[in-house]
């Protein structure tokens, strides 16, 4: 990630937008323009990496569907908040919000949220888990780790449908088949260890 | 009736209408979508569903979805053939009513809170659409159900009964608060770059 070069671009989009536009001025007021643009590159990259590990996982076979038939997207606001498909349904999201360092994924599948707390927490985030919701603060992360939040959000989708399989998709990965499979876990713990494995394999996106 | 031969009658009937139907299990049941592309079509699909007779065990959650115009109804079936289950939205804004459905967890607090952070107009809009039914006070739930607009909204409300009428009528409101989600995000898109095909910043 080039973030110098990245944050010299967005500032420059940011002053043109400022000069007529009030909800920009004020953010550049309230955040200063380094910090607005820098949070606006770190979503960048983290949709970067989100969209390789989606054709990753797509490529390979672990989700029941085709996102690209379905409109995945990745939308970034100039607020530094980013909101990302993390399901079928269209209202399926997750969010992450750089100014109150947080992220919110909703869902009620207790096992799909054990897991991808567990993903998070990787990453040295804190997270609490609600009926309908994990919420996690992030505020102890570095500038790399924020970014490797996104390619997570790329594992979750189909993970409650791979859980109901009983992990059958992951049997045709070799590695995860390796250090998981042949480990004797099962469940919850069997879709962590193949997640981990395999955005290991792929390098979390990068 | 058996859950199979719902999802027959759903499919024949969606086809039918021009949609394509799909079949997905989810979290709270088996879930038949029917991708159709118009609002009228989305309510006669509603209104067959009504007519079907719930199965035994499980719970079967339906919902018309309309394509990039989000305009989805649902019907969910429990023992109890009056649970109506209806979700209407645009790209940028999704409402999802319960009622004597399965809660989602939500909580009318945030539920208030969520009114107070978007538009004054869709709120009072929202606000207007139940008020005085009876039943409802104190039974608005809430969960944050994010769209690509960022603004969204997902009700659940359980423990009355819709008549046909009322149904029209709500459906007629989601009409008019379509418009003003369209205006929205029609603002939104002005100022959106495209930065992959997956990608938008809304600047």
């Amino acid at each position: 990630m080039d973030l110098p070069s990245c944050i010299n671009e967005i500032s420059g989009k940011l002053r043109e937008k400022a000069s007529n536009d009030e909800t920009v001025r004020d953010i550049v007021r309230r955040k200063g323009l380094e910090k607005a643009s820098k949070d606006i590159c770190l979503l960048l990259e983290g949709s970067r990496r989100w969209d390789k590990t989606l054709s990753l996982f797509k490529e390979r076979g672990l989700y029941h569907a085709d996102p690209d038939s379905f409109g995945f997207e990745f939308t970034i606001f100039k607020e530094g908040i980013a909101e990302v498909r993390v399901g079928f349904e269209p209202s399926h999201k997750a969010r992450v919000d750089l100014n109150r360092m947080r992220v919110e994924y909703y869902d009620m599948s207790k096992n799909v949220k054990w897991v991808v707390k567990n993903l998070f927490e990787d990453l040295g985030a804190k997270c609490k888990t609600e009926v309908d919701s994990l919420i996690c603060d992030i505020s102890g992360l570095s500038d790399e780790d924020i970014v490797r939040i996104f390619p997570r959000f790329a594992a979750v989708v189909s993970m409650n449908v791979r859980l109901n399989e009983g992990g059958e998709r992951w049997m045709r990965d070799p590695i995860a088949k390796q250090e998981c499979f042949d480990k004797g876990l099962k469940d919850e713990e069997l879709e962590l260890c193949c997640v981990r494995t395999f955005l290991e394999e792929i390098h979390e996106g990068r | 009736m058996r859950e199979d031969k719902i999802a027959e009658l759903f499919s024949e009937k969606c086809r039918s209408l021009g949609g394509t139907p799909y079949l997905n299990e989810e979290a709270f049941g088996l879930a038949m979508r029917c991708k159709i592309g118009s609002y009228e079509k989305a309510k006669e699909m509603l209104w067959f569903v009504r007519g079907l007779e719930a199965p035994d065990e499980r719970e079967i959650y339906f919902s018309v979805d309309g394509g990039d115009n989000l305009r989805s109804f649902g019907y969910s079936l429990k023992k109890d053939p009056k649970n109506i289950y209806i979700i209407r939205g645009h790209e940028g804004i999704n409402i999802k009513l319960m009622i004597k459905g399965k809660p989602l967890g939500l909580i009318q607090k945030k539920f208030e809170e969520y009114l107070d952070s978007i538009t004054e107009e869709l709120s009072n809009g929202l606000r207007s659409l139940f008020q005085g039914k009876p039943g409802l006070g104190g039974t608005w739930r809430f969960k944050r159900d994010s769209s690509s607009g960022g603004y969204s909204l997902d009700i659940a409300l359980y423990g009355t009964e819709f008549k046909d009428e009322e149904l029209e009528a709500i459906f007629q409101n989601a009409e008019n608060t379509q418009k003003e989600a369209q205006e929205i995000l029609d603002n939104l898109k002005k100022n959106a770059v495209q930065v992959s095909d997956r990608t938008a910043i809304l600047f």
